[in-house]
């Protein structure tokens, strides 16, 4: 039997090209994302173990505010390393401080773009624990001198001696660029350095991040640990270099496990599509080799032999497969490891390929191939050796009553409680109706495959096209591997709508929210890249444009994490004797202008949250600096502009010493031509900021959402292509079946080209049912997802142009899998189809 | 019709007269295979049918009947000489052309799976025209219907009829397009007896009451004596002709043909 099974592969290997396709396709995703994260992972890890080496200890603050990402570590003043320098057994001790820092380059822009990447550090005079050599010039001495990675330098076309600008800092600052450096790969981007002064004055202050200390000889960095934790204060902690470098690695280690679930999600849903595909060409092929397998039962073969025929069959099927796939894998997951290292830029990045992840990726694919034809294997079981005396072996089709009549039952069941749900508010019964409505669709699919195709080839039905009539009929004879076949595109097409739809509505209410909030008739901005490193416009900048003649007020704001009452706040700075210039916050109670800087007014979403009223205090800890501050009002806009918490600048420029804005909101109604040109000059000091309009920046900030949209397509477009190979499959294995009723058709005057135009419009329909189910159980899913934010119904936005760009979509795809079987049956010689078996 | 004695039996004498038919072959030969293995399945074969006439093409297993047939019908090329149809050369044509010509001109009686599954009755009967993008004769499809007794049964799809009905509903779809000539290979190959009867019965009215020409692939005895005359193959030549055949004489020949 192992022999028959094998030999049935190799005599007609044509049948599971598609099927090992699929698993290829979603085994090699699968190990990409295996090797690109863990690739990714071991050379970070690398990196900071060799950053870290030289440091016994470091010293740092107890205190963390913590993100929801990460805990950011309070600073602490400079003066803790002389302290740590008086212990025993300290030999030499270093503080280290990083920031935002970005040079400009002769051209008065930046190096790299607006969306580089950028940060600095304050040198450190020690070869042994500095991860950072020169490589040209030497090592900044003096505040006025930096240095830069030798990919900036180059790129900029700086020299040595060069006088320059540093941003945050305006262009009358200069700086001598004294150096160019190897950064060790520690950080990627740019990456300046200044000597400890020139960073303390770049970065507006000289609280450190952290002091690296070195054990004297004779002492073991743990027993220091131990002595600089018994005599240092207890808002100070010393670790050990080896924990800081753990300390790293876990958190890298974190952030690649994320990034690898959320891919595997992916892969896992293109794998699933494979299995469906999988279960589609094993129903189908056993179902026209049900004679086949009647002589080997007739002869004498046992039912259960016959089953382990064809699962051996798609063991060895799924086993090949998978180990191609695992192969593709690695050469994907190098291309993906080197386009995220573009994307960084100058990280060391080498391929490490984890022979776990490929295991697994081999053992998940041939059990997904094994599982997915266990059930077309036990169904070649139960054939009956007298089939094999019988003219017809086809797949016998109809919607059998009982599942037509059990769709029907859970449909109603979800959607009772779709409605129970939106009654009562309770989103969790929703959640439950999901898989009801899935399960309903599956198994009402062969039911909804006539009724639909009969819809779907209407036009082509309406121009009198018999072509178009014969490929709804053959849509719809065999409405199970249909739907089967159709309900693969459907999970890619439900997946790409619901995020379409979601990020639709959320792009509408940022809008709405917008245009509600904002007064200010110009945005400048700064990018993405720039406030992630901590960075923004110096202060001035604002000022000087609210200098200009014709502009009512030239407010920043700026964003600070903090700590508020124990729990994580992201807190907004603005000049808040201006801002209602600018932003119309909704006052509820109390006042939102004028706040001093031991006052604070809160959303009210959030003051309802925490039970705070106008005249209730709280206490805020910053990075730097802490405070007690009472609510002096209450608003209920401004979640785009303002965020959950507002305070003056003041109370920022106290605590963090310099605050930098990521905002400037220009009030400056009917401002013509010459003044726009007036608040570009004034930004010319800082080539990171850019202005818009209101309505460009309104536009911009609701079309983040939908940019985010193209990375989610392109994951989920592998499952779509595997639905596709699908069709393609099983319209081959169709059409295989159809032969002698295709030669007929030839001979009684059939054309080819009418041929294959029927072979394409049933591929398009097909498709199109997969499109249309998506569709809807798409929009159901994004109805789903904003139902759980609670927001009114009325926000509920559906994109209609998306929506018709997506069937037109499934409309070409399905016309396109329609190709090669077209090509295929067109070829057909009549009198070897009439011929046929 | 059993009583008449043959009337004529001389090898490789077909059309005596000027009329060249409907269909006629120019010593046609068709070779399958090359060499050793080279296999003549039509070795010289000179036949024409007439207008209104009723031919069955008879021969022991691997004579030549289908390759004859399939190669007039243009479902199969000469490998030399050439095919005749309404005065046109088949030889000369494309694939389209050819399948044009089928569409247009040809009906067509196989030996089972002759309906499209998918398409009732009727739909089967008119898919010629449908191809062709041409009405049909709702008179004439009437009066065939009529007369092969299908008429309640139109609406019904092939898996709802039996063979016999079946058989009417793929010889109404050859008829109702008024081909040129119909083409029926074993056209009651898989039926009983009676069954047989009618249909044949009908396919000689078609061609004595509605001037249709019919040839006729059998190895049937009982279904030769239907037609008005009978060639014999063997070995992809023509061994022989009767006129107004009877079962008996069929059989009686066939027996001398050593099969």
């Amino acid at each position: 039997m192992l022999t028959i099974a094998l030999r049935g592969i190799a005599n007609n290997p044509f049948r599971y090209v598609a099927t090992a396709l699929a698993i290829v396709l979603g085994i090699a995703f699968f190990s990409a994302t295996s090797v690109l994260t863990t690739s990714f992972e071991e050379s970070l890890n690398d990196t900071i173990a060799e950053a870290f080496q030289d440091v016994d200890i470091a010293v740092r603050s107890a205190n963390t505010i913590e993100t929801p990402i990460i805990d950011i570590r309070e600073r602490i003043p400079p003066s803790v390393a002389d302290e740590v320098g008086e212990v025993d057994g300290v030999a030499w001790v270093f503080p280290f401080l990083a920031g935002y820092a970005q040079v400009v380059a002769a051209d008065g822009k930046t190096v790299g773009g607006a969306d580089a990447n950028a940060q600095a550090v304050a040198w450190i005079d020690d070869n042994a624990v500095n991860p950072m050599t020169v490589v040209a010039g030497r090592a900044p001495s003096a505040p006025d001198e930096v240095v830069m990675d030798v990919n900036t330098f180059d790129e900029g076309g700086f020299s040595l001696g060069d006088s320059v600008q540093v941003l945050p800092l305006g262009p009358q600052q200069r700086f001598t660029v004294v150096g160019s450096i190897d950064d060790g790969g520690t950080f990627g981007g740019q990456v300046l350095s200044f000597s400890f002064a020139g960073a303390a004055m770049v970065f507006g202050g000289s609280e450190v991040d952290q002091v690296f200390v070195g054990a004297a000889a004779g002492t073991t960095p743990d027993q220091l640990v131990d002595r600089l934790n018994r005599e240092l204060s207890a808002d100070l902690e010393a670790v050990t270099g080896d924990t800081l470098t753990d300390e790293f690695q876990e958190l890298v280690g974190q952030f690649t496990d994320i990034i690898e679930i959320a891919l595997q999600v992916f892969a896992g849903v293109a794998l699933f599509v494979g299995a469906f595909v999988i279960y589609n060409t094993f129903t189908i092929t056993v179902a026209q080799r049900t004679r086949e397998m009647a002589l080997l039962r007739a002869i004498g073969a046992t039912g259960r032999q016959v089953s382990v025929s064809v699962v051996v069959e798609s063991a060895a099927i799924g086993v090949i497969a998978s180990a191609v796939g695992a192969a593709a894998g690695i050469g994907v997951g190098w291309g993906l490891l080197q386009l995220l290292g573009s994307f960084i830029g100058d990280l060391d990045l080498s391929l490490v390929i984890p022979p776990g992840g490929l295991i697994q990726g081999v053992v998940l694919g041939t059990v997904i191939t094994v599982a997915a034809a266990y059930i077309p294997a036990r169904r070649g079981a139960k054939v009956d050796p007298i089939e094999a005396m019988r003219e017809a072996a086809a797949e016998a089709g109809g919607p059998a009553r009982g599942r037509l009549y059990s769709g029907l039952g859970v449909l109603a069941a979800g959607a009772a409680a779709t409605i129970w749900s939106s009654v009562s508010g309770e989103e969790r019964i929703l959640y439950g109706a999901l898989p009801l409505v899935v399960i309903a669709i599956v198994l009402l699919g062969p039911a909804i495959v006539r009724p639909l195709s009969r819809v779907l080839a209407l036009p082509a039905v309406r121009r009198g096209s018999i072509t178009g009539e014969l490929a709804r009929e053959n849509a719809s004879r065999n409405p199970k591997r249909s739907s089967t076949t159709s309900l693969t595109l459907m999970i890619g097409v439900a997946l790409v709508v619901t995020a379409t739809v979601f990020a639709a509505t959320l792009s509408e209410l940022i809008a709405g929210d917008l245009d509600e909030e904002l007064l200010a008739d110009q945005v400048v901005t700064i990018s993405d890249a720039v406030a992630g490193a901590g960075g923004g416009l110096d202060p001035a900048i604002a000022a000087a444009i609210g200098d200009l003649d014709g502009v009512e007020a030239a407010v920043g704001t700026r964003t600070a994490f903090a700590q508020i009452d124990d729990d994580f706040a992201s807190v907004t700075g603005a000049d808040t004797a201006q801002l209602a210039a600018v932003a119309d916050l909704g006052l509820v109670e109390g006042r939102v202008t004028d706040l001093g800087p031991d006052e604070v007014a809160v959303r009210e979403p959030t003051a309802d949250n925490e039970g705070l009223a106008v005249g209730d205090t709280v206490t805020v800890r910053f990075q730097q600096g802490a405070a007690s501050l009472t609510v002096a009002g209450i608003y209920n806009r401004g979640y785009q502009l303002t965020g959950e918490w507002l305070v003056d600048n003041s109370l920022l420029d106290a605590s963090l010493g310099r605050s930098l804005d990521t905002r400037i909101l220009v009030r400056a109604e009917g401002a013509d031509q010459s003044l726009i040109a007036s608040i570009d000059a004034a930004l010319a000091s800082d080539p990171t900021a850019g202005i818009s309009s209101r309505g460009d920046f309104i536009d911009d900030q609701a079309g983040q959402i939908t940019d985010l949209l193209t990375l989610l397509y392109a994951l989920l477009g592998m499952s779509v292509v595997v639905a596709l190979i699908g069709i393609v499959n099983t319209m081959s294995l169709s059409i295989h079946e159809r032969t002698r009723e295709l030669g007929l058709l030839r001979a009684v005057g059939m054309t080819a080209r009418q041929l294959r135009r029927t072979v394409r419009y049933e591929s398009a329909i097909i498709a199109l049912i997969g499109t249309v189910a998506g569709l809807v159980l798409g929009l159901f899913f994004g109805w789903a997802a904003f139902d759980a934010l609670g927001l009114a119904y009325s926000d509920f936005a559906i994109p209609w142009a998306a929506l018709l760009a997506i069937c037109l979509a499934g409309l070409v795809a399905g016309l396109l899998s329609g190709v090669l079987p077209a090509r295929r049956a067109g070829r057909l010689e009549v009198l070897d189809a009439i011929a046929a078996q | 019709m059993s009583e008449n004695p043959p009337k004529s039996q001389t090898a490789g004498m077909i059309r005596p007269d000027s009329d060249p038919g409907v269909a006629y072959t120019e010593n046609a030969a068709r070779y399958y295979g090359s060499g050793a293995a080279e296999v003549r399945a039509l070795d010289g074969v000179d036949v024409s049918f007439g207008s209104g006439e009723f031919t069955a093409i008879m021969g022991p297993s691997g004579s030549g009947k289908s390759t004859l047939m399939h190669c007039m019908a243009g479902l199969d090329t000469l490998t030399s000489g050439n095919v005749f149809i309404d005065g046109e050369d088949l030889t000369a044509m494309s694939d389209r052309e050819r399948t044009l010509l089928r569409r247009d001109k040809l009906g067509f009686v196989f030996q089972a799976f002759n309906l499209v599954p998918t398409l009732n009755a009727r739909e089967n009967i008119v898919l010629p025209q449908r191809l062709a993008g041409r009405g049909h004769d709702e008179a004439w499809l009437d009066e065939v219907v009529a007369t092969v007794g299908l008429g309640d049964r139109l609406d019904h799809r092939p898996n709802e009829l039996s063979g016999g009905q079946q058989q009417r509903v793929a010889v109404s779809r050859a008829l109702v397009s008024k081909p040129k000539l119909v083409f029926a290979d074993e056209p009651t190959g898989n039926l009983d007896s009676t069954t047989s009867d009618e249909i044949l019965a009908f396919m000689r009215r078609a061609v004595d009451d509605l001037a249709q020409t019919i040839v006729m692939v059998t190895h049937d005895p009982s279904a030769a004596a239907y037609a008005h005359r009978v060639i014999f193959l063997v070995d992809g030549k023509i061994v022989n002709e009767m006129l107004d055949p009877t079962s008996d004489a069929v059989l009686d020949h066939m027996k001398t043909l050593g099969n």
